[in-house]
This record gives structure tokens, sequence and C-alpha cells, in this order.
């Protein structure tokens, strides 16, 4: 009996084989390497700018690499210009990444993976320092500010040499 | 994987560093000196860091670095802030991984402040079978059909771990 399963862990090991070298796997390796999401010691082209379709980086971490899984609601949040995904199909994804984006704690977990787990990677530092972590990134917002403001805050971002937008977060964050 | 061995080394060499700066301030100030830190490498990192085991299995590895720490608290926030520079993140669950009976740990570095220790690749398998079986699957089939790590099998099975799990 013992021997019988190991014979077939063997022959599916060969299939593991094989789907190590799928282009899905691939690709998606290729780019989360790249970005410093994941590191690994197969020898794959690092592919930094790579557009992946959703289903293929699923498929990769179902059939090879389910440590894919742990980082990809992060990376679709921080990388979304390199994901191509269906808002339908990938309801639960974005669920996810809609839970990071504001910091909102969920008890679903993605794929048997934790929240807490997830969202490590969020505020994780990659490779290309380019990429800014989400407390970095800015969102616009919209005020009616009165006119005597409006002049302070052009008079003091000149005065200081930065834009009007650093010195209201300056003012905000000092006080 | 040689890459991830020298990436080991460099981060404990660089803590190794830091702490003969703090015992340097110390002895200044007369201080009681920091104590000797020991590091013991658990899971994919440990695979990773091991020459061996690299060469027959394919590893993939998120910034996490599992390992038991023991070490004053001032040492292990300076590891912290290494590690984040060098693209890694202490997992503060490492306590909780098991570790099956039988399991022996090798000196990878031995410097003046810190010892870096890792545990056997056979033994990370067997916790890896055992505890996480849905994110190993490949893995294990690949170490089992690899015949490279002879007592595997048996210390799945010997741990109440079941091989069909692997189908």
């Amino acid at each position: 009996m013992k021997k019988k399963i190991i014979a077939k862990i063997k022959k599916q090991a060969k299939l593991d084989e094989k789907n190590r070298k799928d282009p899905r796997f691939l690709n998606t390796m290729g780019f989360l390497v790249a970005k410093g999401f994941l590191k690994t010691n197969l020898n794959i082209p690092l592919l930094p700018n790579k557009k992946l379709f959703i289903e293929d980086v699923l498929w990769a971490a179902e059939n090879v690499e389910p440590r894919i899984l742990e980082v990809l609601p992060a990376a679709v949040l921080r990388l979304k210009k390199h994901f191509i995904l269906n808002p339908i199909k990938h309801q639960h994804l974005l669920f996810i990444t809609d839970c990071l984006r504001k910091d909102k704690e969920t008890k679903e977990l993605f794929y048997g993976i934790p929240y807490k787990k997830v969202k490590i990677w969020i505020g994780f530092d990659l490779k290309d320092k380019r990429i800014k972590k989400l407390a970095e990134k800015r969102v616009v917002k919209t005020f009616r500010l009165r006119q005597e403001v409006l002049t302070k805050l052009k008079t003091v971002s000149k005065k200081l040499k930065i834009t009007e937008t650093e010195a209201l977060e300056r003012k905000i964050l000092r006080d | 994987m040689k890459s991830t061995r020298n990436k080991v080394k460099k981060i404990f060499k660089n803590l190794d560093k830091q702490i003969e700066k703090m015992n340097l301030k110390r002895k200044k100030e007369k201080q009681r000196l920091v104590s000797k830190a020991e590091v013991s490498l658990l899971g994919q990192m440990s695979l990773l860091a091991n020459e061996k085991a690299s060469l027959v299995l394919s590893l993939a590895q998120t910034g996490d670095m599992d390992a038991l720490l023991v070490m004053n608290y001032v040492v292990k926030k300076e590891l912290q802030k290494i590690l984040k520079k060098e693209g890694f993140i202490y997992d503060e669950d490492s306590p909780l991984i098991w570790i099956p009976k039988g399991a022996k740990f090798e000196i990878l570095f031995d410097f003046k402040n810190v010892t870096v220790k890792s545990i056997d690749p056979e033994s990370a398998l067997v916790s890896k079978a055992i505890k996480a079986i849905d994110k190993n699957k490949a893995l294990i089939r690949q170490a089992i059909a690899s015949e490279k790590f002879p007592r595997l099998v048996d210390r799945i099975l010997k741990n109440g771990g079941k091989l069909e799990n692997f189908l």
C-alpha cells in the first residue's frame, strides 16, 4: 500500500516538474520575484514589466506555488496596473484588497490565509524603490478654502520652497 | 542556494557588528554587556540556506523569516531593522512552529556575538508535511521523489501524517 502511494506521489511530482515550466507559473514568478514579493532558488527570468491575467496567477498558485496567494492581494493593490482582472469573477480578491486599502480588518480568509498574514506585504519594502507603500500613497481630497487661507498657504510654501500640499501636511502633522 | 546563505551571512554579520558597537558603548558607560545572541532558522529560510537541500528542491519564499531567537530585546529590534533593509520580515509566530522529535540544528555561522543555526532539512520538511500540508504539497512530493531524504516518509507516518495528503 505504502509503495503504491509513493509511486503515485512520484508520478505527481513529475507533473509538478512540468507545471514549473508552464508560462503561467514562469510569468507570475518572474514578475513577483522581480518586484521583491517573493524569492526563489529557481532560475527564472525576471519580468518586472509583465502584465498578468489573474486567472494565470491563480493557476500558478493552485498548481505550483501556493505562497503566491500570500502576496497576491498586496501585489494587486500596490501594482494594480500589472494585473488584469474581472471585477465579477474576482470579487473576493477585490474585497480583500479593498479591506487592505481601507485598513479594515476582516475575518474572511483569502484561500485559507488569514487577513493578518496578507496585510504584512502592504508595508513591505520592495526591490523597486519607486513603488510606494500604501501609507505613503497620496489620496485626492477637495476642500473649499477661504481666500486668505489660500494666500497664506502660497506665501508659506514659497518661503519654505515646498509645495502647498507639503506645507499643509507639515502644519497638520506638527499639530 | 548560495545567495540565500550569503544573504543570511550578510544579515547576521551586520547584526554581530551592531552588537559589538552596543557593547563598546556599554563598556564605556560601565553597563552590563549584551550577551551573545542565538538564532535558529526554521522553515523555507532553513531550506534555502542549506546548499544540499536547495540543489534538490524547488523553493519559493515570501519575505518571512521563521526563526527561534534567543536574544536581548534591543538586539531583536536591531535585527528587525537589518532584515527590513534586506527585504525580510521576522515572523513573530515563529515560536509556534512545530519542531519534530529528532530534529538537529547545525551551526551555519558562529560570529563573536551571534550564533546562527539551522534546522536540518529533513526535519523542516517533516514539520511542513504535518502542520502545513496545503502550502507544501508539491514540495513534499518533490522531496519524496528525490529520495534524498531517506527517513522522510517514515518520519511523516510516525508523526501521524498521511501520505495520501500529498496526492
